[in-house]
């Protein structure tokens, strides 16, 4: 089965420019537009990986990780933080919180995609044949 | 904090986000301008977005300004398509905002400042960023990027 990808983003750019850049995978994105939406999408999908933002409106980053480590039938659920906010005390919250990976804004694609495959099995999908 | 960081280092500090933000993230090169030249024509800066910053000893706000046609070759080149309506574009605006701030606000507390980024908000036309009153420290800069233009300003506020 092809791994399910969670992007929580309060902005849609973002979302969408994650949607694109697994696009050329076999695995399935979803989307979030808060915290309060990932965790109900969590829930419902138990995504592979979720790429989190911090800041975010209704419910945040840290106030959504808490929730998430907080009910065990999604506490082990694996995630990469990927925010604007780089402050060090940040950061050292997310871990204590089982974040597996931080990226700052900006990112490059690349980069991304190699945290990505260190946690779930990305395999490019195939061209459909003529 | 504004003993530790000077007018000259806050200006370098805010020149080098703006340049490699929008290189690293939107493969775009940020040229300084001069303010006559990003506030020609009617499809000048009329974009705008502030994120304010908090801390326990400071407090501020970035602010941003761009054309909605630097917008929408910015959205182009973040995702891959075109872009399809003005909340792209807005929605634009307030992401590069916020990236700037964060940017911003790792970079400060570098120098030793606990900075909090707040939610972004779009400014209308002729509105400036939450400002500061009696700022210690202001940048403003302008900017050409694809001969769009762009201003970006920080101002920032020590709390005896």
């Amino acid at each position: 089965m092809s791994p399910r990808i969670l992007s929580v983003d309060d902005s849609s750019l973002i979302r969408l420019a994650i949607s694109r850049l697994f696009s050329a995978f076999d695995c399935e994105v979803l989307q979030a537009a808060d915290g309060e939406q990932g965790l109900a999408a969590i829930r419902q999908h138990k995504p592979d990986l979720v790429i989190l933002d911090y800041n975010m409106p209704v419910l945040d980053g840290i106030g959504m990780l808490r929730l998430l480590r907080a009910d065990p039938e999604i506490a082990r659920t694996r995630v990469i933080m990927l925010t604007a906010n780089g402050a060090p005390e940040t950061i050292a919250t997310v871990a204590r919180l089982g974040v597996r990976d931080y990226l700052t804004k900006p990112f490059e694609d690349a980069v991304l995609l190699a945290k990505a495959t260190r946690l779930i099995p990305l395999v490019p999908r195939t061209p459909p044949s003529l | 904090m504004s003993d530790r960081i000077t007018q000259t280092a806050l200006d370098a500090l805010a020149t080098t986000a703006v340049r490699e933000v929008l290189a690293r993230q939107f493969q775009v090169e940020a040229c300084a301008a001069t303010p006559d030249l990003t506030a020609r024509g009617a499809d000048a800066a009329t974009l705008g977005a502030s994120v304010p910053l908090t801390g326990s000893a400071l407090r501020g706000a970035v602010s941003l300004r761009l054309s909605p046609a630097l917008a929408r070759l910015l959205v182009e080149r973040l995702v891959g398509q075109a872009c399809g309506s003005p909340a792209e574009a807005q929605d634009l605006c307030q992401e590069l905002c916020n990236i700037l701030a964060g940017r911003m606000a790792a970079t400060l507390g570098h120098e030793g400042a606990v900075i909090e980024l707040g939610t972004p908000s779009l400014l209308g036309p002729h509105m400036t960023g939450d400002t500061a009153p009696a700022a210690d420290l202001i940048h403003s800069s302008h900017w050409l990027c694809e001969h769009e233009p762009l201003v970006f300003a920080l101002e920032l506020r020590t709390i005896p």
